[in-house]
């Protein structure tokens, strides 16, 4: 038998992929080498955010090469819909069984919601982006369902290696959970899930503005899947083997717009009528090898024509919906949520971050959580730090190194040590030292730049002093305060600040003569 | 006859006066049987940490006083801070490596050290310098950031403390040792031996919460003690103390204080430190409370001192 050698190629390179984009974001063993994040680089999402233009432009090209084959060897969401896929083929024998066959292209839909999120993006909200993006879907499967079913696994393992002495594996805490994330990942799973396994790529070709977005591109592909119409039976079976449902095995056409080049249908044709070939330049959607009559070239103009009205009208309807979400995308409420180090301005860090919730998963001491509309609807589910399980580390950047899209610059540790995030603020009525009368110190303790200082207050016991201005609003203090409610918190920075640096303090040669006793 | 038996009796008699049982309970606790006369407190002074620490064990008779062969030892050095050892954060890991390297020479199997840190635990294991020390002399670092680390113990002699979740490694050892760093703490004034017992607790904000000072005396209490308390004052921290800023907070004085008793240790330590920046013992609560709690004594007049300038 002929090995379909494209499609295993394909299914590799997937998983190539695949594989490490999954381990990073479940990790729960911390056994992933670091610099494996890079391969959350190859998305095209984060990349545009991220203005990595040269991957953008691989991109770009590989979908005018080859067609979308991004949607299947680079997308996360589309590799997890093939899995699915084939789970429903099951054996080969009941391939003639299965519910694909071809269907035409909703182009209404789909072109409607990538202008409606393009529109909205640039008038100032990047909700739909947020909410539709693949990849921060998956990210956010993986990090908000995964990952926390994986911890009790990993804790039940740890617990055996250490009864054998082995402390190499470590347990994780829970945290970095949030329901509305969960709720929302659920849904996307659902949704994806019984689209896949009933008809294929369908969130591929319908909803997802990437794809859509390539599809404008692939439509003019160099190297496409092509029926030899001289060869070709008619038989269907091409057909009931497309995921994208976008082979018309009765014009023995190909819509070029929706095939994800995933190779399938090579092996499925028994009159070897179907290959992957260089066609050259055409401005035809549609094709098969021979050209065929007028008809077909007057149909691209028209379906050109209404697609453009359709996606005017779309755009003016949507514009009074998108000016007012930016009226309210100003939080006026003091309780602002507090922007991971590397954020910068809150509108820049709103506009470009896809809450994937990498940074969530890889913060080591789970400072990042995901939150629910507290950044506005712009923010939905953006990350933001909170100290009930840890503060952040001095000498960390791990957020800031992980984030694709560039919305946590990657700051040198110098800057990330220099940028406060939020300021500290005391209340004296609720500390320790001042209800009980006995010492503490445990914010000050914590504090690396001493912007909390402990001074004498009365009886011999000492007092936390604040110094706003040279706080990083690491959040130690906040972490580390046993009063409740909580003496000494962390207020946020609307946009992050450089701290004032403290004045250095010269070294000293000192030396003692005896021990003193 | 009865000339010889006045002679005998009178040899007898000295060398029984000469005998000290008061050191005999402490002795059994932690793990010692000295008949012979030992100081109380070590201090040794200008040299490298493995030498000052070679000197100071001689002195209450080598490292085999207190390891016996096939045992389990624990070592609780301070491992608080993600720092490098120049600034003198946690316990020198020179100092460190060589306890564990003394404790294998006294035969025993394992040698094992663990600190619940403050800030990330990997971190503080690697920076500090200690995790590679330790490895490199045949021990084991062993973490002691999750919850699943730590049992549950009484402190029936506490006065506001009553229980504690202490580290099991501490709890299943034969023998452990108190290796903390010298350094200033802007809550319970010094941070010595007393103050690196809340190292081996799970709960550190209970101590903060219920009188930190009263808290670090009464964990002291726990009936497993440390069979020495080994002071590092190589490098110390005088100011910004417990984390500390730069270097510029930090002494190079190359001094080991080594004690069983606990409340002598802190007490001698303290009156080193007041050399550098003021210091009062009366400031430390907790020192004179771990007395009152009868873990040792303050007055070092009292005790029999041995000081070593090298």
């Amino acid at each position: 038998m002929k090995i379909n050698t494209l499609k295993w190629a394909r299914v590799v390179l997937a998983l190539l992929v695949f594989i490490p984009t999954v381990l990073f974001f479940i990790d729960v063993f911390h056994l992933m080498p670091f610099k494996w994040k890079a391969v959350l680089h190859l998305q095209l999402v984060p990349a545009i955010l991220g203005s990595l233009w040269g991957m953008v432009i691989f991109i770009l090209l590989l979908s005018l090469l080859f067609g979308r084959v991004y949607c299947s060897v680079i997308c996360p969401a589309g590799i997890f819909q093939d899995f699915l896929s084939r789970l429903s083929a099951g054996k080969k024998k009941r391939r003639q069984r299965r519910v694909l066959k071809y269907a035409k292209p909703q182009n209404w839909l789909r072109y409607s919601i990538l202008v409606l999120t393009i529109a909205s993006f640039v008038l100032g909200s990047s909700a739909l982006v947020i909410l539709l993006d693949p990849y921060s879907n998956m990210g956010r499967v993986l990090s908000d369902l995964v990952r926390p079913a994986l911890i009790p696994v990993n804790g039940w393992i740890v617990n055996k290696a250490f009864s054998m002495g082995i402390y190499s594996l470590l347990p994780v805490t829970p945290a970095g959970f949030s329901w509305v994330a969960i709720v929302v990942s659920s849904l996307f799973l659902l949704t994806i899930s019984i689209m896949s396994l009933l008809r294929g790529r369908l969130y591929c070709n319908t909803i997802c503005p990437v794809g859509t977005f390539l599809s404008l591109i692939s439509r003019f592909a160099l190297f496409r899947v092509v029926i030899d119409d001289s060869l070709c039976t008619h038989c269907n079976v091409c057909s009931r083997s497309c995921k994208s449902q976008c082979i018309d095995s009765k014009q023995s056409s190909i819509d070029y717009s929706r095939c994800v080049v995933c190779f399938n249908c090579l092996s499925s044709c028994t009159q070897n009528a179907i290959r992957f070939q260089f066609v050259g330049f055409t401005a035809s959607t549609q094709s098969t090898v021979k050209e065929k009559s007028a008809t077909l070239k007057e149909e691209p103009l028209n379906v050109h024509r209404r697609e453009f009205i359709m996606l005017s009208t779309a755009a003016l309807a949507s514009a009074p919906l998108l000016l007012a979400n930016n009226a309210v995308s100003k939080p006026a409420s003091p309780k602002l949520p507090i922007m991971p180090p590397g954020a910068g301005k809150r509108e820049h860090f709103n506009m470009t971050c896809t809450a994937c919730h990498a940074c969530v998963t890889q913060c080591p001491t789970n400072v990042l959580i995901p939150t629910a509309f507290e950044y506005g609807l712009s923010g939905f589910m953006q990350p933001k730090m909170y100290f009930d399980k840890g503060f952040c580390q001095p000498n960390c950047t791990i957020c800031m190194d992980v984030c694709p899209s560039g919305a946590l610059l990657p700051l040198p540790l110098k800057e990330k040590q220099m940028t406060q995030v939020g300021q500290v603020h005391f209340t004296l009525e609720q500390c320790v030292v001042y209800t009980n009368h006995t010492d503490c110190g445990s914010c000050s303790e914590h504090c690396p730049t001493q912007a909390v200082k402990m001074v004498d207050y009365k009886d011999g016991l000492t007092i936390p002093h604040i110094t706003p201005e040279i706080c990083i609003g690491c959040g130690g203090c906040e972490y580390a305060c046993p009063a409740r409610p909580k003496a000494i918190v962390v207020h946020a920075n609307y946009d992050q600040q450089w701290a004032k640096k403290a004045p250095k303090e010269k070294p000293k040669e000192i030396e003692v003569q005896g021990f003193g006793f | 006859m009865k000339r010889r038996d006045f002679l005998l009796t009178t040899a007898l008699t000295s060398v029984a006066s000469m005998l000290r049982f008061d050191k005999l309970e402490a002795a059994l606790k932690s793990n010692t049987i000295s008949v012979s006369s030992t100081p109380d407190l070590v201090a040794v002074m200008g040299g490298e940490p493995a030498f000052m620490l070679e000197r100071a064990l001689a002195k209450f008779g080598g490292i085999k006083t207190f390891v016996k062969k096939g045992q389990v030892v624990v070592l609780k050095p301070n491992i608080g801070w993600d720092k490098t050892p120049d600034l003198a954060a946690d316990t020198n890991p020179e100092l460190v490596a060589a306890m564990v390297k003394q404790c294998y020479a006294a035969g025993a199997k394992r040698v094992e050290v663990f600190d619940h840190t403050c800030n990330q635990w990997d971190r503080c294991y690697v920076n500090s310098g200690i995790k590679s020390a330790v490895e490199s002399a045949g021990g084991i670092m062993v973490p002691a950031n999750d919850e699943s680390f730590f049992r549950t113990v009484a402190i029936p002699n506490g006065v506001k403390l009553k229980q504690a979740a202490i580290h099991r490694s501490l709890l299943d050892c034969d023998v452990w040792f108190n290796m903390p760093i010298l350094k200033n703490h802007g809550g319970a004034k010094m941070t010595i031996s007393m103050k690196n017992y809340m190292g081996i607790v799970w709960d550190r904000e209970y101590f903060h919460r219920t009188d930190l000072q009263q808290c670090i005396a009464d964990v002291c209490t726990f009936h497993k003690r440390p069979a020495l308390n080994i002071v590092d004052a190589y490098r110390i921290m005088f100011k910004n103390g417990p984390q500390g800023k730069s270097v510029a907070d930090t002494a190079l004085l190359k001094t080991l204080i080594v004690s069983p008793d606990i409340v002598a240790a802190d007490a001698a330590s303290v009156k080193f430190f007041n050399q550098v920046k003021q210091m009062n013992l009366n400031e430390v609560a907790h020192i004179g409370m771990g007395q009152a709690l009868h873990l040792g004594t303050e007055d070092l007049d009292k005790l029999r001192i041995d000081r070593i300038k090298m």
